[in-house]
């Protein structure tokens, strides 16, 4: 009698402990491939390394000697022409934190962001002390427009995929519509998927 | 009193006694039909109170029960979608999806189930025609609030898990995903989406008429995708297009100048319901078995055609007849019939292997016990095997019966659009008003209007 309910306690042990909850927490920065889907850590890999490479081009140097100046980006639309839905916020952040953490060139704010400012600074027009009211007609301009996309493609077979995410960005001129730099970066995961398990 | 039967029976049965209540107890944790919430939703679809079953479904801890995750988040998807929560809607179908993909791994001691107990013991998987109807319901969700770019996502994962490699020869080993409708309404979210997105929209028809064709072997192309194909292949210069007009005179191909296009989608009816079918079969004198096995029956609905009718203010209307995208009722019954013999296989191999078991069970029962201990063990297990063996009747059963499409090209200009039911004789049984909206020249609209009736 005793065994049997040591058996059948160990059973309730094993299937309660299947309905606990468990939160663990990582770094951000950690990479955690779960599904093979587009997450985070692509985000931030692909934005780190694009904006790296943009502002290593030649056009920040021409642009210098041609102006004098650092020059003034605003990053436009991220397309996202993959066959997942992917916050394209997420990415375009990251692109912004690259940008502004580079300290190469000048980063503006974003269209839907500047109207938030504008709606702000009217405001002050009426409300705040004139010593504190920020300037009407001061905005800096951009010189150029980062946008991009980002593909997909899959090849799938019973238990296995390989899929690669390509991400397409272009810095256009926006005095002259000139592409100035073109960049692309890839990520290719293999997720390998058993059949059956216990 | 009882305690001592029980004591009495334990005695008798010897170790089996044990055995006997596992398999009970297991058995009591089978689903052995549809979940309640379900029968109780699907009950408020069909009375067409769909605020109703929305509010039920959507209700804080409403849950189909273990192992029907994604049938509840197809069930919730679909009728938030119906009332206009889209946004929800496209949340509940991504979940679907993502856990329709984690099912691809199956638990070996969950199959096992399903052969000792009841093919309900598995997981609810989509079947392929279902799992392409997500990503066409999941479009609809994005293109009704004006997001092109989301929708397309769906048309370009149906291509990923559905690839259409042009030999007209797919079903043989994937079964029906779906009848051509999906890429009907790709090519027209590909067309939406632009010039730049033309070629991507006429391979999208090229594939639609292609799995038409081997649906209705020739017999059924949706009008509206005629129009396009000869629409785009002239537009691009295609190939094709001399087989186009040839099988395809008299319609017509301009592209529209100085129009709206207002694509109409009207889901319709409902979808057929899976029954259990049962046979009992006697083995022994005194050990029944019983053969089960699910069977689609088909829910009634009284429309059979439809017309979508712009009116303007002056009283002057325009009527679209609409035509059948997709029959889904045709295409479940099609995907049963296709997996029938594995079905039914099954569903004879299981009693089989529990009868194997219990009269090995039986004969050390009476060897230890003798034939009164004998007997009892064969009615309790006959009264088990009639109790589990049931059929799997779930699926997604707030799916309609039929989708019905229509492509208008309409003036600029502010109209009141509804759509009118009719029935088998083309009596009107009903109409559906969306109110006055405006139409602007170039733009492409999406109309989508559920009839429960």
């Amino acid at each position: 009698m005793k065994r049997i309910i040591v058996v059948f306690a160990g059973f309730f042990a094993l299937a309660m402990s299947g309905c606990s909850t468990q939160v663990i927490r990582k770094d951000v920065a950690e990479i955690t491939d779960l599904s093979g889907h587009w997450n985070d850590t692509d985000a931030r890999l692909v934005a780190e390394e694009m904006v790296r490479d943009c502002v290593a081009g030649l056009w920040v140097g021409n642009f210098n000697k041609e102006k004098g100046r650092d020059p003034v980006v605003i990053v436009g639309t991220v397309v996202n022409r993959s066959h997942e839905h992917i916050n394209a916020d997420v990415f375009v952040q990251d692109l912004e934190m690259s940008l502004v953490n580079a300290g190469k060139v000048k980063f503006v704010a974003s269209k839907t962001e500047r109207g938030e400012l504008r709606e702000e600074r009217a405001d002050q027009q009426l409300n705040a002390a004139v010593p504190t009211r920020a300037q009407m007609i001061s905005e800096t301009g951009a010189d150029f427009m980062l946008q991009g996309t980002i593909n997909s493609v899959k090849d799938e077979t019973k238990g296995q995929y390989a899929i690669m995410f390509q991400s397409n960005l272009e810095l256009i001129n926006l005095t002259t519509n000139e592409k100035v730099w073109i960049g692309q970066k890839k990520i290719k995961k293999l997720v390998k998927r058993s059949q059956y398990s216990l | 009193m009882i305690l001592s039967r029980v004591i009495a029976l334990r005695n008798a049965l010897g170790r089996s006694f044990l055995i006997v209540v596992a398999t009970f107890l297991l058995s009591s944790c089978a689903a052995t039909g549809r979940p309640r919430l379900q029968v109780e939703v699907g009950g408020l679809v069909a009375a067409g109170d769909i605020q109703g079953a929305a509010g039920k479904i959507a209700a804080p801890g409403a849950r189909y029960g273990s192992g029907n995750d994604v049938l509840y988040q197809l069930d919730r998807a679909l009728i938030l979608q119906m009332v206009g929560r889209y946004k929800e809607s496209a949340v509940s179908f991504e979940k679907a999806k993502a856990r329709t993909e984690e099912l691809y791994t199956r638990s070996l001691l969950n199959e096992a189930s399903t052969w000792l107990v009841n093919d309900a013991r598995a997981p609810y998987r989509p079947p392929a025609y279902e799992r392409a109807l997500m990503n066409v319901f999941q479009s609809f969700n994005y293109v009704v609030s004006g997001d092109i770019s989301e929708a397309l996502v769906e048309a370009r994962d149906l291509d990923v898990k559905f690839p259409v490699d042009g030999t007209g020869d797919i079903r043989k080993s994937r079964g029906f995903e779906d009848n051509g409708f999906a890429r009907l309404v790709s090519g027209m979210l590909y067309e939406t989406a632009g010039e730049a997105a033309t070629g991507d929209a006429l391979i999208s028809y090229k594939q639609a008429l292609e799995l038409y064709d081997a649906y209705y072997a020739g017999q059924y192309v949706p009008r509206m995708l005629q129009e396009s194909l000869l629409r785009l292949a002239a537009a691009t210069g295609d190939d094709d297009l001399s087989i186009y007009r040839s099988r395809f005179s008299g319609l017509r191909t301009g592209i529209p100048v100085g129009k709206a296009v207002v694509y109409l989608i009207e889901p319709v009816g409902f979808s057929p319901v899976k029954e259990s079918g049962s046979l009992p079969i006697p083995v022994q004198m005194d050990l029944i078995a019983q053969v089960s096995f699910p069977f689609f029956v088909k829910r009634q609905y009284n429309v059979r055609a439809s017309r979508f009718v712009f009116e303007r203010s002056d009283g002057v209307a325009w009527h679209i007849p609409t035509e059948m995208g997709v029959d889904i009722e045709d295409l479940a019954l099609r995907d049963m019939e296709w997996r029938k013999a594995g079905v039914i296989a099954k569903a004879l191999a299981r009693p089989a292997l529990k009868y194997m078991v219990e009269a090995n069970q039986k004969d050390v029962i009476e060897k230890r016990s003798g034939p009164l201990a004998a007997g009892l063990f064969g009615i309790l297990s006959s009264i088990y095997n009639i109790y589990t063996e049931q059929a799997d009747v779930r699926s997604w059963q707030s799916l309609p019966g039929q989708i019905r499409v229509a492509r208008a090209l309409v003036a600029p200009g502010y109209y009141r659009v509804r759509v009118d039911d009719l029935d088998r004789s083309g009596a009107l049984v009903g109409s559906l008003a969306q109110g006055e909206r405006e139409f602007i020249a170039g733009k492409t609209y999406f109309i989508i209007m559920r009839s429960a009736r």
